[in-house]
């Protein structure tokens, strides 16, 4: 048997009472897959940046060809020989390929010779079918570009033997990820010794190795590969108790709501941050009482669109209508006004003033203040949002907290909840279910579930096919500076969608304005 | 052709110590850290060079003097901007005021003295090209090191190791630290480095082009090289364009006046900041992201 590089001997991370990672231990051999699995804040990002020396430990030994290292921090584990591909990106957008390549590495010397840099680039990435120009600057490369920069990276670093890679498909089409798998088994093939973060079954059952499974910090069973992998029992042990999904009634009657107006698209086009038409001839309908899926590689216009929908971006060209209203380039406070709430990406960024108390965020949108001698009756609205099932069900925080002493995954919490009870008749949704745990996803389900009930148009924005095949009545695929569909969801295989996602995906036929 | 030769000798001169201040705030802004503070840096190199350069006659002296001085009031502003976080908008302003008081009071009894030396080395054979000679090398040392410097400075930030890690901490200092490298200290030294840079223009000022200290005698040069470091598009090798604008400007401005000719001082004296403006106004349309990341936070 191969000798073991890596190792973690009964590794305990705590952040204040909260347990991350308790007692694990770990360890990992020469030119193997050991994949590291479990549900959404299971602990495998955590355990990750311990081993990689991003966060210091609690308690317990790493251990590096068998020796305890008191000290530990990511120079060291380079040192090492240990890379990591983290979720996101550690590459300099403004600067080219071989810049950031230039700076990740270690012996590189001091000056750069881009001519044999750019020649060692070039090999390397031919030699593992990787997609890299090393003089394209980073900001106009996809992700799955920029992941294969991060590899390039490592791999250039010659004295890397331990790849760690934390939820690396996150960033790919369905239709990609095959590659992707393929290439880290020739990176086992070639004596790199790999570990792979991932919450996605097949992906894992494809190429580890072995297979540990976390569950609440704690490591529940490691899986090998020659005992034959039982898929009932990894996803048994991955989820525990086994959570039932809510169920999505069947879509009825579309004038059942005879108020409730649909929001149109009409050869829309929207510009991104660096001034190119990311999005144009956007041609659809978000209907009352239905959900539209979006689907499509991150990167290709989602954030712009929801932007665009909400008024927070101007359109360049078309007209956005609600009902047969024009509203084309009005204000997102006027369209509140209309009933529009957006969950957006990044809470912590765009939807919460972070000095305020949660109460205090949930007054600002929405509900319909009371007042008593010429103050907000705070009390009074606090009893009112008690009163709601998704406050209970999205277990918002205790409301007299401070916002920015929470945690992400709290405030967007707090967020979907916010938009889900201020009466909303166009919810624009955009990652609702990143990063949150399967009882809290269902739990958001069901609420977009309740309000498709009651004629709300909905536009859902995931990366999550799975989901979005679960969720959505249309859905809709963004590609190419475009947009492709409604589709029926049952009408598409996974397969075909992941296809539609690529088609036109290059970066030069966007064109520029 | 005399007119020529005094027009661009005097163009040379005065474009230099912007020059020097131009290319030490690029590299400081590359870093992610303004330093409106290179005036008062210009201005406490030319005192403490001048009063160098008075007593000694050395100019090597009176350049290291002033990289000293220059550098110390710099720190001022890398702990007041990068250790304590103030807004190094408004910390630049204050040690500028600061600077003026201090060179004020050590350089009374400078004011009205003459150097007694003379810099301008003729660069041989060279010095004797037609147009070309008379000027661009009938010069100082320091005005033939600046006409190197920006070049020195593209080099310096584009193929080495230190300078791509400079720039990289005013685009994403968590890369840098990804990378094992310390944001904060890259910072301090481009901060400093642009205090040193601006000093040494100082000095060209005061010891070569005016020849004389007086108070306050930088007058807003720092100011224009801080504002234009924009016009440049942060590429160092730019930095001849803006420099020598405003060294014609000033040249034209004497010339004219001395010519008698009758167009107010103050009209060309807005020439370079009217084309400033203007070129504000289209770069700031063009889509290639040329300005640090670290910048836009504070614009």
């Amino acid at each position: 048997m191969e000798p073991i590089i890596l190792q973690t001997k009964q590794i305990t991370k705590r952040f204040g009472n909260f347990t991350a990672n308790d007692k694990i231990d770990f360890d990992l051999r020469k030119g193997e897959i050991h994949a590291i699995a479990g549900e959404n804040g299971a602990g495998k990002s955590t355990l990750m940046k311990i081993l990689y020396g991003v966060y210091p430990r609690t308690e317990g030994d790493i251990l590096v060809d068998g020796e305890v290292q008191t000290e530990w921090n990511p120079n060291l584990a380079r040192a090492k020989g240990i890379g990591m591909v983290f979720q996101d990106f550690r590459l300099i957008p403004a600067f080219t390929v071989t810049e950031n390549v230039f700076l990740s590495l270690r012996e590189s010397g001091y000056f750069l010779n881009r001519k044999e840099l750019k020649k060692k680039i070039r090999e390397m990435s031919d030699r593992y079918e990787l997609q890299v120009d090393p003089d394209a600057e980073v900001w106009r490369l996809d992700l799955g570009q920029r992941q294969h920069i991060e590899i390039i990276k490592l791999l250039l670093q010659e004295n890397t033997r331990v790849l760690i890679f934390d939820e690396p498909t996150s960033v790919l089409a369905p239709h990609e990820i095959g590659a992707f798998l393929e290439m880290l088994s020739s990176f086992r093939d070639s004596g790199y010794s790999i570990i792979l973060i991932t919450h996605k079954l097949h992906e894992i059952l494809a190429v580890a190795d072995r297979i540990t499974i976390l569950r609440h910090g704690e490591k529940v069973r490691t899986f090998l590969r020659e005992d034959g992998f039982s898929r009932d029992e990894i996803v048994e042990e991955m989820m525990g108790q086994q959570v039932v999904p809510p169920v999505k009634e069947q879509l009825s009657d579309p004038n059942r709501w005879p108020d409730a107006k649909a929001v149109s698209l009409r050869d829309v086009a929207v510009l991104d941050n660096y001034h190119r038409r990311i999005l144009e001839h956007l041609n659809f309908d978000i209907l009352p009482g239905q959900i539209l899926g979006v689907a499509g590689i991150s990167g290709n216009g989602q954030a712009e669109l929801a932007e665009a929908i909400f008024g927070a971006r101007k359109t360049v060209a078309g007209k956005i209508l609600l009902g047969n209203t024009d509203i084309t380039n009005t204000s997102p406070r006027k369209r509140i006004a209309q009933g529009f709430r957006m969950i957006t990406e990044d809470p912590l960024r765009d939807n919460v003033v972070p000095t305020f108390t949660i109460l205090e965020n949930m007054a600002l949108v929405g509900p319909k203040l009371k007042y008593r001698h010429g103050n907000v009756d705070w009390a009074a609205l606090e009893e009112e949002l008690k009163g709601r099932d998704e406050i209970h069900d999205l277990r918002v925080p205790e409301f007299s907290r401070v916002s920015r002493t929470l945690s992400g995954g709290n405030l967007q919490r707090m967020s979907i909840a916010r938009a889900a009870v201020s009466d909303p008749k166009v919810m624009i949704a955009c990652y609702p279910s990143r990063g949150l745990d399967v009882a809290t996803v269902n739990a958001v389900h069901e609420m977009l579930f309740r309000l498709r009930e009651e004629g709300v148009a909905i536009l859902v924005i995931s990366e999550d096919l799975q989901e979005l095949m679960e969720v959505s009545d249309k859905l809709l695929i963004l590609a190419g500076g475009g947009s492709m569909g409604p589709f029926e969801p049952g009408s598409l295989t996974e397969n075909e969608i992941g296809r539609m996602m690529l088609k036109g995906g290059a970066d030069d036929e966007i064109t520029t304005a | 052709m005399n007119d020529l030769i005094t027009i661009l000798s005097s163009t040379i001169s005065a474009g230099t110590p912007i020059l020097f201040a131009l290319v030490g705030d690029l590299i400081g802004q590359r870093a992610g850290i303004i330093s409106l503070n290179v005036e008062g840096c210009m201005l406490v190199g030319a005192c403490a060079g001048f009063m160098t350069a008075a007593t000694t006659g050395s100019l090597l002296l009176a350049t290291l003097v002033a990289m000293i001085f220059g550098g110390l009031l710099a720190l001022c502003q890398a702990f007041l901007a990068i250790t304590r976080k103030r807004n190094m908008m408004a910390s630049g302003f204050i040690l500028n005021f600061f600077a003026v008081g201090l060179t004020t009071f050590f350089g009374r009894n400078f004011l009205g003295r003459s150097l007694g030396a003379d810099f301008t080395w003729d660069i041989p054979i060279l010095c004797e090209i037609p147009v070309l000679g008379p000027t661009v090398f009938s010069q100082d040392p320091l005005t033939y090191f600046s006409y190197l410097l920006p070049i020195l400075a593209w080099f310096f930030l584009t193929r080495t190791k230190s300078g791509l890690l400079l720039c990289s901490v005013g685009e994403a200092p968590e890369v840098t630290e990804a990378c094992g490298y310390h944001p904060k200290r890259i910072q301090y030294a481009a901060v400093i480095a642009a205090g040193v840079l601006a000093a040494i223009g100082g000095v060209q000022m005061s010891t070569v082009y005016t020849i004389s200290w007086a108070n306050d005698m930088v007058n807003g040069r720092g100011f224009i090289a801080s504002a234009v470091v924009v016009l440049c598009a942060w590429k160092a090798e730019r930095a001849y364009i803006p420099a020598y604008i405003f060294g014609l400007a000033q040249a034209l401005q004497v010339f004219l006046q001395v010519k008698g000719v009758p167009i107010s001082m103050y009209v060309t004296m807005m020439m370079p900041y009217l084309m400033t403006l203007a070129a504000l106004a289209i770069i700031s349309i063009s889509k290639k992201p040329a300005m640090p990341e670290k910048l836009k936070i504070i614009s």
